[in-house]
């Protein structure tokens, strides 16, 4: 069994943060962000029993009153923003990994799982989509803080595999989700293909983007020097050579370059980007670099 | 330079592979860190960059240039290099150094024993350096004291160790002990060394047989002693005192009178005075009254240069006596009989004081019935039946006495029966109770043996009746000595000198019940030698010999002066010689190369290795490796090793593989080495075979093979202590040494109990596996006759009786030296069997024969034999073109013949030959003396064979008187057919057809006739062309020149006319003297018949035969034929007339009579011989012609071929013609008659018999080798044959015998022809031959063969083997498993460990190389 995702106290943390948007998205209400369209909203879909940990809120007490049972009220959640986690779990996630450091994938997924708890405090619906050259399956997390117990167990069930392909995975995910939502991708944003193109398909199609790039201190400086056998991740390609400081500099230079393309590319749409090492601990990551973007284009919440 | 530890191969392997690792290192691919990376976007930038910067890092080459040397210097290191020479290594010598007691004399230098150390170190200093030395100490045991060592200070240490022993020197054994070790053990053999005084206890020092390589220090000479040889003191006959007796010898040169003086307890009890001349023993003897235990002192009252043998002393046992209580009415009848004795102590009681617990050893009871039956053993006489403790009845009738059970020592020697006993018991012994005597089948006396022991007598011995009887005091005495049998045992105490010594029994004892033990109650190793029994120490001990009724107790602290002095003979080195000039020693390089290798790891880190490891980890663990290899090879300069508790063992198995053991002893033996080989694990096993030596070892045992037995002389003897001496000093040392012995245990070399008291000293134990032995044969030879001298090649008769206990089928088989010669069935009767079996040898010399007979159950029998084989010498006299005779010399070479071709018969020594061949030779031409010398030498024994040629011509000899060599021949050639000659008329054709060659050889061929014509004949030669005339009328053929000039004269011209020329011829022929009338006619032409064919007709009927020749083509064939036939001829027709003369000449011997008949004959066997033996006469070819001889009315005509008128003429005579014999064969032994029989594979056994037939049986002279045993010498007596010229000076001999002993001997002349030579052998036995160095006629070589014990005994001699392994600690037949249980013992060694330490800085650094290259993270 996988540890726990996330610590308990780092979660008692996360109470305080909200998720925010900046977009506001044609024809959705609700959410703890104003919209600039109004309209009457919830629309009742169905009942369902009661279970254990549902908010007490939906609990439908006029039924109760006359059939002495609780019944929950289903709504149509859809008014509210969808927000749609893109978890990459593809083999890069792992790769590059110094001794003593976790994976970029574990991070991902203790990123991804704060994020998901800081909906759920909201009671905020969040798709979680994990992909990798394709979509893999979803899990809805919804109903408050106190079903997050499924979404722990769902990221830490999560196997990283195969290559990742974003040309691939940003076609699915439009034709799978046409509603516009918050679209938060956690990646390393390493694919050998064009990155930036899809991303950008995406923004096309009305996503906002928030965009969190990991890497690990290896993947943006592979040390000093010494002869070197590479080999891909996700493909089987192979590289030698000998790293100099010259060469090193060089490699360092070229994935600031991308990093600073691939924030480009988040700003330009009107969406957000994070970018950070996973050395850099996940409580600072939550409440320095997300604040910070935050803070850059959206409110400070609670 | 050379390299000690590895050979040049395998250091280069090492450092290829090596080298190969860490260049691999260096250069290979798998040295990149692998990375996964999670693209590869960003690389390819940084590739551009790392591409122009890996072309000026091309991987550090002088890290690895480094590293390279590096590692070359340390393998080096551990090859252990070193400056010299390896063939610079010295020799090896062995110092033997005396420690026998004569080395405590002091000599006017000194002691001897300071003398040696000091010509030791002296000899020790004059060695080079690089020469090493076994130091062994040599006493009445060579023990060595150190292996051979190169450590000049141990040698040193080990030569002043050495000090006197208390035994005399066995010299022998330590020669043998110094042979075996350079043998063994060394590759470059020097010197044995003697350093001592040569003091030998043995009678003959001469026969010590030194080794070649002998040098002795000589010490100076000790001659003043006087000194005691025996001291012993033996219990007075009655037990009452001692008698005592010392010997003493004067070995000073001058006569000498020595008190002698005998103390016992510190007080005088006696002295003499004895004279002694020089070299003279004497013994005084004392009396000693005295039952106590005493310290007895023989001291001999002089001053000379060894006083360690003028004092001896004794212990004398105190005597116990046995305690007697005798209740009895009567004790005056007792007291007699019990008094005799001063060891019986007797009480006598009356039956009142009867007690059953009396204080006395022995109870006699008389004639009454106790209260109660006594605790102690008890004597009853006559006691009243219902007492008795054996049942028993009164007897009122008497009864007389008719025997003694004289197998039980109780019975023993009573020979009185018959005695009338009037009243007494009849007993009625139970089952286990011994039987005494007894009357009619009845018992009189009976004892029950047990811890009390009890014994009834029926009858009073001190009965007055009985009591001159002399029964009685000997019955008593039997019965006191088997109540107590310890206190009437014989007692003798010696003073004897420790070394192998050998105990002479009693008749009678029983050799199985012997012990010898020493001071601390242990069991000695002993053998029984006939009644003698011999056991070894080697230093200071008491030793109680018990045998029997018998004990004598030997006090071996006398030391042992030896009894004579071995003095080296003429050709031993003496003195340690000029100091040797020593080559370098080889100097190790290893601490140099291991040096500069850590230098340069060192070096090597300091610039490229410290920099690689960058994280703080990494470079901790490369930093240590490093140092680690470093400090590793810097630990291997100081060479530590480490002491270790060896408990590997080595092994040595022993296996006897002498001539008792074989068939399925020796498959068992092999069986038992090869389960111990193959359960050894890790210890080292060596199989070692041996006989008389100890062989080198054998090697892994494969499954069902058998160790081969030794062959010769080398295995007819066992010496179980060489074998285990030689085997201790071969035992690898620094593992836990062990033997194991397996063997019938029957020695007939050396003392297996000494080399026990060795193996046991230096604490190797052996254990002992005992074979079945050669079972008892149940034939028995009784005769056995062989020449002892012999031809080589010649079938030497072996004649034996043999009796046989039954009927059985055997094989007789002959060997000589060992190998078979000859094998053949034999069926033997019950009784009696003649058998004979003959061999054949082709080696010449004396050489052992032995016959086995093999029968089965009946076992196998064995004889043997010294055999002379002498190679026979022919004179071989030809008158044939050279190259004729080589068949026949192939067939004398094949034969062992020594062929001398004899050019002038006159100045030939016919004596030194044994036969005279004449192949074709004019034996007529011999001058007269010769053919006298011819004659005798027959007469005497020698052999003389004619073989036939056309030289045999007849010579009449009428009127003479007769020729000796004629009387000596078996045939003589036979006259020609006519005695008064024949007439010939040759026709020669001259016409013009004949011109050149034709008429040349016409003309030689008619001279070739002529040439051949006696002077009696008569000759004619008729020569034609169309008229005739005669060129040579007819006439005596006596004028042969003018008759040749004639013949030369004929010159061809005009035609043929034959007809005429025939006519006048015959008309001339017809009216010739002569009983044989022929005519040759020789034409090439062709002619009328004419009246030709009634010429010829006539021709015949007057017995004149006419033959005729054509030559050429356009001859009337039909014609000569016809004239030839009719006219008894014969015709021949020649295209090539190159032939003519040989055709022509033939045709007129044949037609005149001539003693040469050359025709093809088939040959008749007349007689059937020995000489056929093996020769298929019936398929031998045709013989094309022959000389007609003569056979002598006595001799044997074995072989004829049809002759003329149907009487045969010999082929084959021989006969006996005085001692010898002679033999003539007609035809001839070449390539002209005996064309076919050349390539008969008959040829040469026929040739071979025939010759071997003639050889002489009968000895020239005689030599005779014998042994003389009570003196341990060979005497040899030559007496000459009375033709030998006897030699100014006797040559010198040699002596040759088993185990490379060889002297030369002296030869004397002790008369008239007659010498005599005396050679000690001391006990040696086995095939002994004498000869000279040159081989001559007056002194052959002779042999003896003295029978060996290891053939002469049969069984197995287990007890000896259970001793040996008992006092060794070994264990007796073990099983393999036990054979390798080390029960604790270890051996203390050191473990090198530098060439470790070495390897592992050369690990260590590749590794630190391997993590610097392969895990850099």
């Amino acid at each position: 069994m996988p540890a726990p995702v996330i610590e308990r106290s780092l979660l008692e943390k996360l109470e305080r943060l909200t998720i925010r948007w900046q977009k506001s998205f044609r024809g959705l209400v609700g959410g703890h962000n104003p919209s600039r369209y109004s309209g009457p909203g919830q629309e009742f879909l169905d009942h369902r029993h009661f279970h254990q940990g549902d908010d007490l809120r939906a609990v439908n007490w006029r039924a109760y009153m006359r059939l002495e049972k609780l019944f929950l009220k289903m709504f149509e959640v859809e008014p509210r923003t969808p927000i749609r986690l893109l978890m990459d779990a593809s083999a890069s996630m792992t790769a590059g990994v110094p001794s003593g450091q976790m994976s970029k994938f574990d991070y991902a997924r203790r990123l991804g799982a704060a994020l998901v708890y800081v909906g759920l405090v909201r009671h905020d619906t969040i798709v979680i989509q994990p992909f990798h050259d394709r979509l893999d399956d979803t899990m809805i997390a919804s109903g408050g803080r106190h079903r997050f117990g499924p979404v722990a167990d769902f990221l830490g069930d999560l196997q990283p595999k195969g290559p990742a392909s974003m040309l691939e995975v940003a076609r699915l995910f439009i034709n799978k989700y046409p509603k516009p939502g918050l679209a938060v991708v956690i990646s390393d944003f390493l694919d050998e293909q064009d990155v930036l193109q899809p991303l950008q398909y995406m923004a096309d199609f009305g996503h906002e983007l928030l965009l969190m790039q990991l890497w690990t201190d290896f993947d943006r400086d592979p040390g000093a020097d010494g002869d070197l056998r590479l080999k891909d991740a996700e493909s089987d390609t192979e590289l030698e050579l000998s790293l100099s400081e010259e060469a090193r500099r060089a490699y360092i230079a070229e994935f600031d370059v991308y990093c600073e393309r691939v924030a480009n590319l988040a700003f330009r749409n009107g969406g957000r980007y994070a970018g950070f090492a996973t050395s850099l601990a996940l409580e600072d990551a939550l409440f320095t670099a997300l604040d910070w973007s935050a803070a850059t284009a959206a409110r400070r919440g609670g | 330079m050379f390299f000690a530890n590895l050979t040049l191969l395998e250091l280069g392997a090492l450092f290829a592979a090596a080298a190969g690792l860490t260049v691999a290192l260096y250069l290979l691919s798998f040295s990149r860190r692998q990375v996964v990376v999670s693209t590869m976007r960003f690389w390819q930038a940084a590739k551009r960059a790392a591409e122009r910067k890996r072309r000026r890092r091309i991987d550090e080459p002088w890290s690895l240039l480094m590293q390279l040397l590096a590692l070359a210097c340390l393998l080096l290191a551990v090859s252990q290099p070193r400056w010299g020479s390896p063939e610079s290594t010295g020799r090896d010598h062995v110092l033997l150094i005396d420690t026998s007691a004569w080395m405590a004399a002091r000599s006017a230098q000194g002691p001897l024993e300071g003398e040696a150390e000091k010509a030791s170190l002296e000899w020790l200093a004059t060695l080079p350096d690089e020469d090493r030395v076994m130091v062994v100490e040599a006493g009445p045991l060579a023990s060595p004291k150190t292996p051979f060592e190169s450590n000049r200070e141990k040698v040193r240490q080990a030569i002043r160790a050495a000090a006197p022993g208390a035994g005399a020197l066995d010299l022998e054994q330590a020669f043998g002990l110094a042979v075996q070790a350079l043998r063994l053990q060394s590759t470059r053999p020097g010197e044995i060394v003697y350093a001592g005084a040569g003091r030998v206890s043995e009678a003959r020092p001469e026969t010590i047989a030194a080794p070649p390589n002998v040098r002795v220090l000589p010490l100076p000479e000790v001659r003043q002693n006087a000194g005691l040889v025996r001291f012993w003191v033996s219990r007075d006959e009655g037990g009452s005192g001692w008698k005592a007796y010392v010997t003493a010898r004067n070995d000073s040169p001058s006569r000498r009178a020595v008190p002698v003086v005998l103390a016992m307890g510190g007080a005088v009890a006696g002295t003499r005075m004895l004279d002694l001349a020089p070299g003279a023993e004497a013994t005084a003897a004392f009396t000693l009254a005295t039952r106590a235990g005493a310290w007895v002192e023989a001291r001999l009252g002089v001053r000379d240069s060894f006083p360690q043998d003028d004092r001896a002393v004794l212990e004398l046992p105190a005597q116990p006596a046995l305690r007697i209580a005798v209740y009895s009415d009567e004790p005056e009848l007792l007291r007699p009989l019990l008094a005799a004795d001063s060891r019986n102590e007797a009480r006598f009681l009356t039956p009142s004081q009867y007690r059953a617990d009396a204080d006395a050893d022995l109870v006699v009871i008389d004639r009454f019935a106790p209260p109660s039956p006594p605790s102690k053993p008890a004597l009853w006489i006559e006691p009243p039946p219902p007492s008795s403790p054996i049942p028993a009845r009164r007897f009122t009738e008497p009864v007389v006495l008719t025997g003694w059970n004289t197998r039980h020592p109780l019975g023993a020697g009573l020979r009185s029966r018959d005695l009338k006993l009037d009243s007494g018991l009849l007993l009625d012994p139970a089952e286990g109770d011994l039987m005494i005597s007894e009357a009619g089948g009845r018992v009189l006396m009976a004892a029950r043996p047990g811890d009390v022991k009890q014994a009834v007598l029926g009858y009073h011995p001190g009965r007055p009746a009985l009591k001159y009887e002399l029964s009685a005091p000997l019955l008593m005495a039997h019965l006191l000595e088997w109540y107590a049998p310890e206190i009437y045992l014989r007692r003798e105490v010696l003073a004897g000198a420790p070394g192998a010594i050998s105990i002479e029994l009693d008749e009678l004892t029983d050799t199985e019940r012997v012990r010898v033990l020493n001071s601390s109650g242990d069991a000695l190793p002993f053998t029984v030698d006939g009644r003698a029994v011999r056991f070894f120490t080697a230093g200071t001990d008491t030793v109680r010999v018990i045998a029997g009724s018998a004990e004598r107790t030997l006090s071996l602290s006398l030391p042992d002066a030896g009894r004579s002095k071995w003095t080296p003979g003429a050709g031993v080195k003496t003195g340690a010689g000029p100091r040797q000039a020593s080559a370098a020693v080889p100097r190790d390089l290893w601490p140099w190369f291991a040096l500069a290798g850590a230098a340069l790891l060192l070096i090597e880190w300091w610039i490229y290795g410290r920099k690689r490891a960058r994280a703080g980890r990494e470079r901790r663990v490369m930093a240590a490796l490093k140092a680690a290899a470093v400090l590793a090879a810097l630990a291997a300069l100081m060479e530590p090793s480490i002491p270790v508790n060896e408990t590997k063992m080595a092994v040595n198995v022993l296996v006897d593989t002498s001539s008792s053991v074989e068939g399925n002893d020796l498959v068992q033996a092999s069986a038992v080495a090869r389960s111990i080989q193959s359960s050894s694990g890790r210890h080292e096993v060596r199989i070692m075979p041996f006989a008389r030596h100890l062989n080198p070892p054998a090697g892994v045992l494969p499954d069902g093979s058998s160790l081969a037995q030794s062959t010769g002389e080398a295995g007819r003897a066992t010496n179980i202590e060489g074998a285990l001496t030689e085997a201790m000093t071969v035992l690898p040392s620094g593992l836990v040494p062990r033997m194991v012995l397996v063997s019938d245990g029957r020695e007939t070399l050396g003392s297996a109990a000494r080399a026990a008291y060795q193996a046991r000293q230096l604490g190797i134990p052996v254990d002992t596996v005992v074979l079945p032995g050669r079972p008892e044969p149940k034939l028995k030879l009784t005769s056995l006759r062989m020449p002892a001298v012999a031809f080589t090649g010649e079938r030497i008769p072996i004649e034996i009786t043999v009796e046989s206990p039954a009927a059985a089928n055997a094989t007789i088989e002959i060997l000589a030296e060992g190998k078979s010669i000859g094998q053949s069935p034999i069926d033997l009767t019950e009784g009696t069997n003649s058998l004979r079996a003959t061999g054949s040898v082709v080696t010449p010399g004396a050489i052992s024969v032995t016959g086995i007979l093999r029968a089965g159950e009946l076992g196998e029998l064995r004889f043997e034999q010294a055999l002379s084989l002498r190679r026979p010498r022919v004179l071989y006299m030809s008158q044939d073109q050279p190259g004729m005779e080589k068949h026949l010399m192939g067939v004398l070479n094949a034969a062992q013949f020594d062929v001398v071709p004899g050019a002038d018969m006159r100045r030939a020594v016919l004596e030194d030959y044994q036969l005279a061949i004449f192949n074709n030779y004019d034996l007529e031409s011999l001058p007269m003396p010769t053919r006298i010398g011819l004659e005798r030498f027959i007469q005497r024994g020698g052999g003389v064979l004619v073989i036939g040629g056309e030289h045999n011509i007849y010579v009449d000899k009428k009127g003479r008187p007769a020729d000796p060599l004629d009387l000596a021949m078996p045939a003589t050639v036979a006259p020609p057919k006519s005695p008064e000659g024949t007439s010939v008329i040759l026709i020669v054709d001259k016409s013009s057809s004949m011109e050149g060659r034709k008429m040349e050889l016409a003309r030689l061929a008619a001279i070739g006739v002529v040439e051949n014509l006696r002077p009696i004949d008569y000759v004619g030669i008729l020569i034609f062309d169309n008229s005739h005339q005669w060129a040579v009328p007819l006439r005596r053929a006596e004028d042969k020149n003018m008759i040749k000039r004639l013949i030369a004269g004929i010159t061809p011209d005009g035609g043929t006319q034959i007809a005429p020329a025939l006519t006048e011829a015959y008309r001339r022929m017809s009216t010739a003297t002569g009983a044989y009338k022929h005519i040759v006619l020789l034409t090439d032409g062709i002619s009328e018949e004419g009246d030709s064919l009634t010429v010829a007709k006539d021709a015949a009927e007057r017995r004149v035969t006419i033959s005729t020749v054509g030559l050429g083509q356009d001859v009337n064939r039909t014609y000569l034929e016809k004239v030839a036939v009719a006219a008894k001829g014969k015709s021949y027709f020649l295209t090539d007339p190159s032939s003519l003369e040989q055709i022509l000449l033939k045709d007129v011997m044949e037609h005149t009579g001539s003693t040469t008949v050359e025709k093809t004959l088939e040959l008749k066997v007349i007689q059937k011989a020995e000489v056929f033996r093996d020769v298929a006469l019936e398929t031998a070819p045709a013989l094309k012609g022959y000389v007609r001889f003569d056979a002598k009315k006595d001799a044997d005509t074995l072989l004829a071929v049809p002759g003329e008128e149907r009487k045969d003429d010999p082929l084959l005579v021989r006969w006996q013609y005085g001692l010898g014999r002679a033999a003539v064969f007609t035809s001839d032994a070449k390539a002209r008659w005996a064309e076919g029989w050349i390539g008969w594979n008959g040829f040469d056994r026929f040739w071979a018999n025939v010759l071997r037939d003639l050889l002489p049986h009968a000895q020239s002279g005689e030599a005779t080798l014998t042994h003389d045993s009570v003196n341990g010498t060979l005497v040899a007596e030559y007496r000459l044959a009375p033709h030998l010229q006897a030699p100014a000076e006797p040559p010198t001999l040699y002596l040759l015998g088993p185990g490379g002993y060889q002297r030369p001997v002296t030869v004397e002349r002790a008369g008239q022809g007659y010498y005599r030579a005396v050679a000690p052998i001391g006990a040696r036995q086995g095939l002994f031959r004498l000869r000279p160095l040159a081989e001559s006629a007056a002194f052959p070589e002779t042999g003896v063969y003295i029978p060996e014990m290891e053939l002469s005994a049969y069984g197995n001699n287990p007890r000896l083997l259970r001793q040996i392994a008992e006092f060794t600690g070994g264990i007796f037949n073990p099983r393999p498993d036990d054979v390798f249980s080390t029960n604790g013992r270890s051996v203390p060694s050191s473990l090198r460990l530098w060439p470790g330490l070495l390897a592992l800085a050369l690990l260590l650094n590749l590794a630190e190389v391997a993590w610097r290259k392969l895990k850099r993270s």
